[in-house]
């Protein structure tokens, strides 16, 4: 029995010939939180898709709770074990809250009344109002607390805070540290939002043209990349070939920007041999580690 | 509960479709006076009225239809957007079933309509009954079922792949291409399922046409398996 609530091995998948994941590998420990971080178009829906079951993958393998994703009984246990928020936040339009809430609670036998009533107050939700009255805001919210008070084990969230005031957004990403730390419940979440997900997250996967191009703890990551700021007397007439663990090397007149994933001590030092050269070592961001890997991908 | 979200998905189409029959029935029976004077050719005029209830009846079997998976309307979907249909697929339940319980109350649906229809039009329109017997009824009912399920299985097949007014309109479609098919490729009497709401309706013969209602319930059963299928191996 290993510790992943999802393990994702070679995955690819095209549409019309277009690649959307091109050999994904990807793993979330049980119990983590795990920010999935990619471009509009980098393969992070077609991912939870297929971790969903919703589309097939045309090779690799993916497990959900050590179960393959498979058509059948497999998927059905799994489905009883995930809440799922979905990108565009849709429910059904003939249903009113308290009428959806009604319908999904049979379906999940662990069902959380204690959960339900808590979001139903905490997010204000009208219980007699239909749902293509809600806002898009009050969507969210309401996809939410389907998600949580299914009692699952794993939460897939796919921009779940999408639409919230700023307000919610806070109550959400603090529920949802909450819940991660006091029932093990383990939540894997694309977003947008890189400093929602640096507040919330313990690990990162960045995905980028279908493949995960940097993963681990956000804490290992950040401790691991440091920038090097350096500016040089003069340009230098060749290109300059920075030691190994130099990952993305940005150039404008004399001044040099490095992100460095290892050996900064060594590129630190490089730096300085170039001629009247200042060198400057920073610490980084989750938003400029991504941008960085995105960008020179 | 899939039960009651089917129910809240067709229950006004389920109106919509009784207000038509309604209208059907009135509109003509308001003016002609009740049809109480015989027609110049009561034969035609009976044959005509049956291919109204057909109508009838293939317009709620294309309108009542649906796979109970995708529901999103034709806007959204134009959009790339898929309403309701991931959070339908994250829930611990089988796609056939989801299928199975949509279908299986939308053709309770039609069925309903074909017996109300049927009452109503016995009922109001005498024609239709010229020559016929009591029990003539029951069996043009039964017969009408059984020819309005094949074309239902269609539907819902279509409705598998099809937005609503797609799946709308493809049935009709389908109907007509397939009608004008065997008008031009005649098919054995026994074995032409158009038949059943026309030469070889009960109405007509006084005797349940065996040999077409196996056919049509034949294809409905193979019908829906195919939808099954396809609900099983579809992305969305």
């Amino acid at each position: 029995m290993n510790n992943f609530a999802i393990e994702v091995s070679g995955l690819r998948k095209s549409f019309k010939g277009q690649a959307a994941l091109n050999g994904l590998d990807l793993n979330v420990p049980a119990g983590s939180i795990s920010g999935f971080l990619g471009r509009n178009g980098a393969g992070k829906t077609t991912t939870i898709k297929i971790l969903m079951g919703i589309l097939k993958a045309d090779a690799g393998s993916a497990f959900v709770f050590g179960l393959p994703i498979t058509p059948g009984a497999n998927l059905i246990d799994i489905h009883r074990r995930i809440g799922f928020v979905t990108e565009e936040k849709e429910l059904y339009p003939t249903m009113t809250v308290e009428q959806i809430i009604r319908f999904t609670r049979p379906f999940f036998p662990k069902w959380r009344d204690d959960l339900e009533q808590r979001y139903m107050r905490m997010f204000d939700l009208p219980a007699r109002k239909k749902i293509p009255d809600l806002s898009k805001g009050m969507r969210s919210k309401l996809m939410l607390l389907l998600a949580i008070a299914r009692g699952a084990e794993l939460l897939i969230l796919d921009e779940p805070t999408d639409g919230l005031d700023p307000v919610a957004v806070e109550d959400v990403l603090r529920e949802i540290v909450s819940l991660s730390a006091a029932e093990g419940i383990t939540v894997f979440f694309s977003s947008h939002q890189l400093e929602e997900v640096e507040q919330i997250a313990d690990r990162i996967s960045i995905i980028d043209r279908g493949r995960c191009i940097v993963s681990g703890s956000l804490d290992d990551l950040k401790a691991r990349y440091q920038r090097l700021n350096i500016v040089l007397r003069e340009e230098p007439r060749s290109p300059v070939q920075w030691l190994d663990g130099a990952e993305y090397v940005r150039q404008e007149g004399r001044t040099v920007s490095i992100l460095a994933s290892r050996n900064v001590t060594a590129l630190a030092e490089q730096a300085r041999s170039l001629p009247g050269a200042q060198v400057e070592a920073y610490p980084v961001t989750l938003k400029e580690i991504f941008l960085d890997h995105v960008r020179g991908n | 509960m899939l039960v009651m979200k089917s129910w809240l998905e067709i229950r006004w189409r389920i109106l919509m479709v009784l207000a038509f029959n309604v209208l059907e029935v009135s509109i003509p029976y308001n003016a002609n006076g009740g049809f109480r004077a015989a027609p110049p050719d009561p034969g035609r005029a009976a044959g005509a009225m049956m291919l109204v209830v057909s109508f009838l009846w293939l317009f709620a079997a294309s309108v009542l239809a649906g796979a109970g998976i995708r529901s999103q309307s034709p806007l959204q979907a134009k959009k790339g957007l898929h309403g309701s249909t991931y959070f339908t697929l994250s829930l611990p339940v089988s796609r056939f079933r989801l299928l199975a319980v949509r279908a299986g109350l939308g053709l309770l649906g039609v069925l309903s309509i074909v017996v109300i229809s049927g009452v109503l039009f016995w009922n109001f329109f005498p024609l239709i009954r010229t020559n016929s017997m009591p029990s003539d009824f029951f069996k043009w009912v039964f017969t009408g079922s059984c020819w309005v399920s094949g074309v239902y299985a269609l539907s819902v097949l279509l409705a598998t792949t099809l937005d609503e007014i797609g799946q709308m309109f493809g049935t009709l479609i389908a109907i007509l291409v397939l009608r004008l098919a065997t008008l031009r490729f005649p098919l054995p009497s026994s074995f032409d399922i158009f038949n059943i709401v026309g030469g070889a309706s009960p109405l007509v013969t006084h005797t349940l046409p065996w040999p077409i209602i196996s056919v049509s319930l034949g294809l409905t059963l193979l019908l829906f398996l195919i939808a099954g299928k396809v609900v099983q191996t579809l992305e969305y």
